[in-house]
C-alpha cells in the first residue's frame, strides 16, 4: 500500500464540447503526506485537476485512481478527499461549530463525538472559542481557518486547495503560508495546493507542478523547477528571468548576443540553437572591463532588499539585475556571472527528454569526480 | 444645513403619498369597524364576528387559503430550482410570469369553458376512460384555480433566492458528503428560506380573502372572508361590518409578517 | 440628467397624443354639448333604430351609454360628474333615489303617452303616483329549466325543485333577496316578510335544498344554462327569454306559489341638464308603436298595454312571460326593507351558502 501513490492521473483530457481541451492527455501522480502545488497562470487547468480529483466534474478520457483504485465514476459525496474553496463556501445559515460539524453530522456521528472533533479541528486551526459565531462575524482570516477546520475535520485522506490565499491581504497571506505548511506537516496528509502565485508556490511546496494551456510544463521540487526551468514559459513563471537567445556551440561553451561563454551544460548537439536564461540575482554588478556584458542603466527601481535595475545590451536586449549595489541610470556598467548561472534550454524538449538529460550530467558529474 | 432642508423637502411628496394612502385608509377601516348597522358607536361588529357564522368561515378561509399555499409551494420550488438550470432562464421565468399579465376575470372564464361538463378537461377524461366528471364548482377546481393563479407570484421570490445562492456552497456540501437530497434538506433549502418565505406570505393573504373566484370557479360552495367583505361592502351596505373583517384581515397580515420574517443571514 | 429629462417628455409627449386621441374620438361622438339628451341605460336594452328615430323627430343629439349595476348607477350618478337625462334603474334603485333627493319629479301633463301603461303597473310601492318613474319593462323571477336534460320532467313549482332527481342540477343567481325570497314563497310567506322566525324557517328549508344545489353564480348562470352545465337555474324572466333563444331545450316557468315582480323604470336624475327633452323621450319610448317595437327587439314584457296590440299575438299570449291575472296576484314587487333587515337577508344567504352537502 505504501508505494502505491494516493492519487494517479493516467492520460487525462477535459474537453467541454468542441472548446479546446481545458486539461489535455495529462498524466502525474500524488504521493502521500506530500504537500503539492498546481502553478500557473489563470485557465491553465490547475483548477480543473482539482476538480476531477474531487470528483465535482468528469474526465472526458483518461483514468484517475485514488488509492490504486479508479474513481472516475465514484461520486464527489463518496471519495476521501475534501476541499478548502476559493471563496470558502462556508454556509451562511450555519454558526462555526456546525460549519465545521456539518461533514461529521452527514456521517451521523453521535454528538459528544462531534462536539470533541469540532473542537480539536477548530484546535487545530487556532479558533478555540469560536464555536457560536456566525459566519458574516468572522474575518477574512477567520473565515478560511473555518474552511481548513471544516476539512480536516473528516480526516480525509488528502485535502484539495483551490487558491484558498488569494482574497486574504499580503501580510495575513504569507502568515497562512507558513500556517498552513505548518498543518500539513502535523496532520501528515496530502495536501494539493492550486496557485498562480509563484512565490507561494515555491515557499510552500514539496513538489510543484507549472501548467500552461492544460499540459503540465514542468514537475519538481521548487528549487528544481526554479535552478532548471525546463522553457521559456516556465523559466517566465517562475520567478524573473533574462531569457536571450544563443547557440549551443559545443559541450560547456555557448554563445549568445555575440560572444562565447563557458558554461556547465552539455549533451546537446553541436550548433544546436538554445535559450539561454540568466536570473537576475545572478548579475553582478561590475565595472565595464571586468564585465562578461556591457550594458547601460535604463532604469532603477528600490525594492526593499535589493535594487532592480532595468538595463539594455547593445543588440537591445533588456538584462534584469537584482542587486544591492545602486548604478546611475544613463551609466554605462559591466555585468559578470558564474558559468554556473547560464541555464541552456533545449527548444521543445519534453519533460522526460529533459529529465534524461539532467541525469545524464549527473552521471558525468560523478564519473569526473 | 441647507442640504437638509432640501432632503426634508423632497420626502414631503413621499410622506404625503403614506399619509394619504395608507395611514388614513388603514385608520378609516379600523374606524368604520366601530360602528354598526345602524351607525351608531359599538362593538357589536367585533361581537358578531366571534358568532359561530363568521368562525367557521375564518376556519374555512384559512384551511383553503393553507391547501393552496401548500400545493402552490409545492409546485413552485421545484419548478423554479429547474429554471435556474435551464440556459435561458429569464426567458423561462417570463414564460411563467407572463400568463400573471392577463386579468384575472379572463383567466377564470377561460377555466368555466375548460372544467365544463362538454369542457376540456372532460373530453380528456372520457379519452382515457375515466369518463366525464364533475369538475366545476367542486373544491378540487378552486384550489386547482388558485394555485394556477398563484404559482407565478411564488415562483418569482424562489428563482431569486435560488438564483442568488452560491453554487460552490452545494459543491461544498457535497464534498463533504452530502448526498443531493442532503444538500437540498441541509444547505439549499434553509439558504430559499426567505424567498419561500415571502412566496408563502404573497399567496397565503391574498388566497385568505379570495372572492371571486369563490363565485365563479367554485360557485360560492367555499366562502372566504373576502366573499364576506365583498357582501358587505357592496350588498348589503353594512361597512361597520366589512370594515371589521378588513381589521381582522390585516391583523392576521401583520402575525403572518412578524411570525415568518427572521433577521437577515449571510453575506 | 439628459436622459432623464427626455424620458419625462416622452412620457409627456405620449400622454399628449393619448389625451388628444380621446377627445377628438369623443368629439366624433357628438360629445360637444349642445342640444343633446344622455342616457344612461343597461347593456343592449333598447333598439337603436329607436335613438335614430327620436334623433330625426326632435332634432336632439342622443348619447348613449351604459352600465352593469344599479349600485354603479347610482354611484356615478351621486357624483355627477356625467350630467345624465334618463337614467333606468331598477325599482328597488328608485326607492333608494328617491329618499336621497337624485330624481326629478316629473311633470305628467309633458308624458300624455302615460295613459298606454297598465294600470297593474302604476301607483306601486316603491313610487307612489308614479310621481318619479315610469316602468320600462317588468318581469318576474322564476324557473329556468332545460326539458331534454330532465328526461321531459315538468317543473311548475319551488317545491319541484326538492325532488331528489334535481341532485346537484340547480343553479341559484348570486341574490340574497332571490334565494331567501323563493324560500319564503316555498313556504307560504310574502317575499318582503322581515319576521325573524320565518325567515329562519326559510333559510332552514333553504339547507335542505344543499343536495340539488351546484353553485350560486352571478351572469355566468346564462352561460352555464346555454351550455347545458346544470338543468335547472332560478332566473330573472329576462334572463330566461335570452338563454331561451339560444337553446331552444330551455322552458321557463314563474312558479305557482308566487314569485318576484321586478320592474326597470325610466327616471330623470337631478344632474339632468335636458329635463324637456327628458319628458320628450320617455313619451316617445311610450308610444305604441314604438314600444312594442323595442320590445320586439329586447324581448323583455312591456308594462304598456296599447304596445301589445302591435305585437305578434304569440308574444303577448305567451302566460310565461305575460302570466295570467290570476298569477299575476301572487307575485309581489320587492319593498326597501331597510339596512337592517338587508344585512339579516344576507346573513342568513351566507349561511346557506356555508350549509355543507
Amino acid at each position: 500500500m505504501g508505494n502505491v501513490p494516493i492519487i494517479q492521473f493516467h492520460r487525462v483530457t477535459k474537453q467541454y464540447d468542441n472548446d479546446p481541451p481545458v486539461l489535455n492527455d495529462v498524466s502525474f501522480e500524488i504521493e502521500r503526506g506530500k504537500f503539492y502545488t498546481l502553478l500557473g497562470p489563470s485557465g491553465c487547468g490547475k483548477t480543473t485537476i482539482l476538480r476531477l480529483i474531487a470528483g465535482f466534474t468528469e474526465a472526458s478520457e483518461g483514468e484517475i485512481f485514488f488509492n490504486g483504485k479508479k474513481i472516475n465514476t465514484v461520486p464527489a459525496n463518496k471519495r476521501q478527499v475534501n476541499t478548502v474553496f476559493q471563496d470558502y463556501a462556508l454556509f451562511p445559515h450555519l454558526n462555526v461549530f456546525e460549519n465545521v460539524a456539518f461533514g461529521l453530522r452527514i456521517k451521523k456521528m453521535k454528538q459528544p463525538v462531534i462536539e470533541a472533533k469540532v473542537k480539536e479541528a477548530l484546535n487545530f486551526v487556532n479558533l478555540k472559542g469560536y464555536e457560536n459565531r456566525e459566519i458574516r462575524e468572522m474575518s477574512g482570516g477567520q473565515r478560511q481557518r473555518v474552511a481548513i477546520a471544516r476539512a480536516i475535520v473528516n480526516e480525509p485522506e488528502v485535502i484539495l486547495l483551490d487558491e484558498p490565499l488569494s482574497a486574504l491581504d499580503l501580510k495575513l497571506r504569507t502568515e497562512m503560508q507558513y500556517e498552513l505548511r505548518e498543518l500539513q506537516r502535523r496532520l501528515g496528509i496530502t495536501f494539493i495546493f492550486v496557485t498562480h502565485d509563484q512565490e507561494e508556490a515555491l515557499a510552500m511546496s514539496d513538489e510543484i507542478f507549472v501548467l500552461n494551456k492544460g499540459k503540465i510544463q514542468q514537475s519538481g521540487t521548487p528549487t528544481d523547477i526554479y535552478d532548471e526551468p525546463i522553457n521559456r514559459f516556465v523559466a517566465d513563471f517562475i520567478g524573473e528571468s533574462n531569457i536571450v537567445k544563443g547557440n549551443m556551440i559545443e559541450d560547456y561553451l555557448v554563445e549568445f548576443v555575440g560572444r562565447q561563454f563557458e558554461c556547465v551544460d552539455q549533451g546537446l548537439d553541436k550548433n544546436e540553437p538554445v535559450e539561454i536564461v540568466i536570473r537576475p540575482e545572478d548579475l553582478e554588478i561590475t565595472s565595464i572591463e571586468q564585465g562578461k556584458l556591457k550594458v547601460k542603466v535604463d532604469s532603477i527601481l528600490f525594492r526593499g532588499v535589493h535594487y532592480e535595475l532595468s538595463c539594455y545590451d547593445q543588440d537591445g536586449n533588456e538584462w534584469l539585475v537584482h542587486s544591492t549595489k545602486k548604478a546611475a541610470v544613463g551609466t554605462e556598467i559591466g555585468l559578470f556571472f558564474d558559468p554556473e548561472a547560464i541555464h541552456v534550454m533545449r527548444l521543445g524538449e519534453t519533460e522526460e527528454e529533459f529529465d534524461k538529460r539532467l541525469e545524464a550530467y549527473a552521471d558525468v558529474d560523478q564519473d569526473g569526480k | 444645513m441647507e442640504n437638509k432642508l432640501t432632503r426634508t423637502l423632497y420626502a414631503v411628496p413621499y410622506m404625503l403619498w403614506i399619509v394619504l394612502f395608507v395611514v388614513a385608509p388603514i385608520l378609516l377601516v379600523l374606524y368604520y369597524s366601530f360602528f354598526n348597522i345602524d351607525g351608531q358607536l359599538s362593538f357589536d361588529n367585533y361581537e358578531k364576528f366571534f358568532t359561530p357564522v363568521y368562525l367557521k368561515m375564518i376556519v374555512s378561509s384559512f384551511w383553503y387559503a393553507f391547501l393552496i399555499t401548500a400545493i402552490t409551494l409545492l409546485v413552485a420550488y421545484p419548478a423554479a430550482y429547474l429554471l435556474t438550470k435551464t440556459t435561458h432562464k429569464q426567458l423561462w421565468l417570463l414564460l411563467i410570469i407572463t400568463p400573471s399579465w392577463i386579468n384575472l376575470l379572463l383567466k377564470a372564464y377561460a377555466f368555466l369553458g375548460i372544467f365544463g361538463t362538454y369542457g376540456a378537461a372532460n373530453s380528456f377524461l372520457e379519452a382515457i376512460g375515466i369518463g366525464s366528471q364533475q369538475i366545476l364548482f367542486t373544491d378540487f377546481s378552486f384550489v386547482f384555480v388558485s394555485v394556477y393563479i398563484f404559482i407565478p407570484f411564488m415562483i418569482l421570490p424562489i428563482f431569486n433566492s435560488l438564483n442568488d445562492l452560491n453554487p460552490t456552497l452545494l459543491d461544498a456540501a457535497n464534498d463533504l458528503g452530502a448526498s443531493k437530497w442532503t444538500t437540498f434538506r441541509r444547505v439549499i433549502f434553509p439558504l430559499t428560506i426567505d424567498g419561500v418565505k415571502s412566496g408563502c406570505q404573497v399567496v397565503f393573504i391574498p388566497a385568505l380573502s379570495l372572492f371571486m373566484l369563490t363565485r365563479l370557479i367554485a360557485g360560492n360552495r367555499v366562502i372566504t372572508l373576502g366573499t364576506a367583505i365583498e357582501q358587505h361592502f357592496l350588498v348589503t351596505e353594512d361597512w361597520g361590518m366589512g370594515s371589521m373583517i378588513s381589521v381582522f384581515l390585516m391583523i392576521t397580515m401583520v402575525l403572518i409578517m412578524v411570525l415568518t420574517g427572521t433577521r437577515k443571514r449571510g453575506a | 440628467m439628459s436622459r432623464i429629462v427626455r424620458f419625462f417628455i416622452g412620457i409627456a409627449a405620449v400622454s399628449a397624443v393619448l389625451l388628444y386621441s380621446i377627445s377628438s374620438l369623443n368629439s366624433d361622438q357628438g360629445y360637444s354639448g349642445g342640444n343633446t339628451l344622455t342616457i344612461y341605460n343597461w347593456g343592449d336594452y333598447i333598439d337603436t333604430d329607436l335613438i335614430k328615430q327620436f334623433e330625426k323627430e326632435t332634432g336632439m343629439k342622443v348619447i348613449y351609454e351604459t352600465f352593469d349595476s344599479n349600485e354603479a348607477m347610482m354611484t356615478k350618478i351621486r357624483q355627477g360628474g356625467t350630467h345624465y337625462d334618463i337614467a333606468i334603474p331598477s325599482e328597488y334603485m328608485i326607492d333608494k333615489m328617491r329618499k336621497e333627493d337624485l330624481l326629478v319629479k316629473l311633470d305628467h301633463s309633458k308624458i300624455p303617452n302615460l295613459k298606454n301603461v297598465d294600470k297593474r303597473f302604476m301607483d306601486l310601492p316603491f313610487d307612489p303616483k308614479n310621481h318619479y318613474s315610469v316602468p320600462y319593462f317588468w318581469g318576474t323571477v322564476g324557473i329556468a329549466y332545460n326539458s331534454k336534460m330532465l328526461g321531459g320532467m315538468q317543473i311548475d313549482s319551488w317545491a319541484d325543485l326538492w325532488n331528489p332527481k334535481l341532485e346537484n342540477q340547480i343553479l341559484f343567481v348570486d341574490g340574497a333577496r332571490e334565494v331567501i325570497g323563493m324560500g319564503l314563497n316555498s313556504l307560504g310567506y310574502s317575499l318582503n316578510d322581515t319576521d325573524r322566525n320565518h325567515l329562519l324557517q326559510a333559510k332552514n328549508k333553504l339547507d335542505t335544498l344543499t343536495p340539488n344545489v351546484k353553485a350560486i353564480v352571478g351572469d355566468e348562470i346564462r352561460l352555464l344554462l346555454e351550455n347545458e352545465e346544470a338543468a335547472v337555474g332560478v332566473v330573472w324572466s329576462g334572463v330566461a327569454s335570452e338563454i331561451m333563444a339560444e337553446n331552444e331545450n330551455l322552458e321557463y316557468v314563474v312558479p305557482k306559489e308566487g314569485s318576484n315582480l321586478w320592474f326597470d323604470n325610466m327616471v330623470i336624475p337631478k344632474t339632468a341638464k335636458n329635463v324637456d327633452g327628458a319628458h320628450q323621450f320617455i313619451n316617445f319610448m311610450l308610444d305604441p308603436k314604438v314600444n312594442a317595437q323595442n320590445t320586439e327587439y329586447v324581448s323583455y314584457s312591456t308594462p304598456n298595454k296599447a304596445a301589445l296590440e302591435h305585437m305578434p299575438k304569440e308574444m303577448v299570449e305567451d302566460e310565461r312571460f305575460y302570466p295570467s291575472e290570476e298569477l299575476t296576484k301572487k307575485l309581489e314587487v320587492y319593498e326597501n326593507l331597510g339596512k337592517k333587515n338587508l344585512a339579516y337577508y344576507n346573513e342568513l344567504f351566507l349561511q346557506f351558502k356555508m350549509h355543507r352537502k
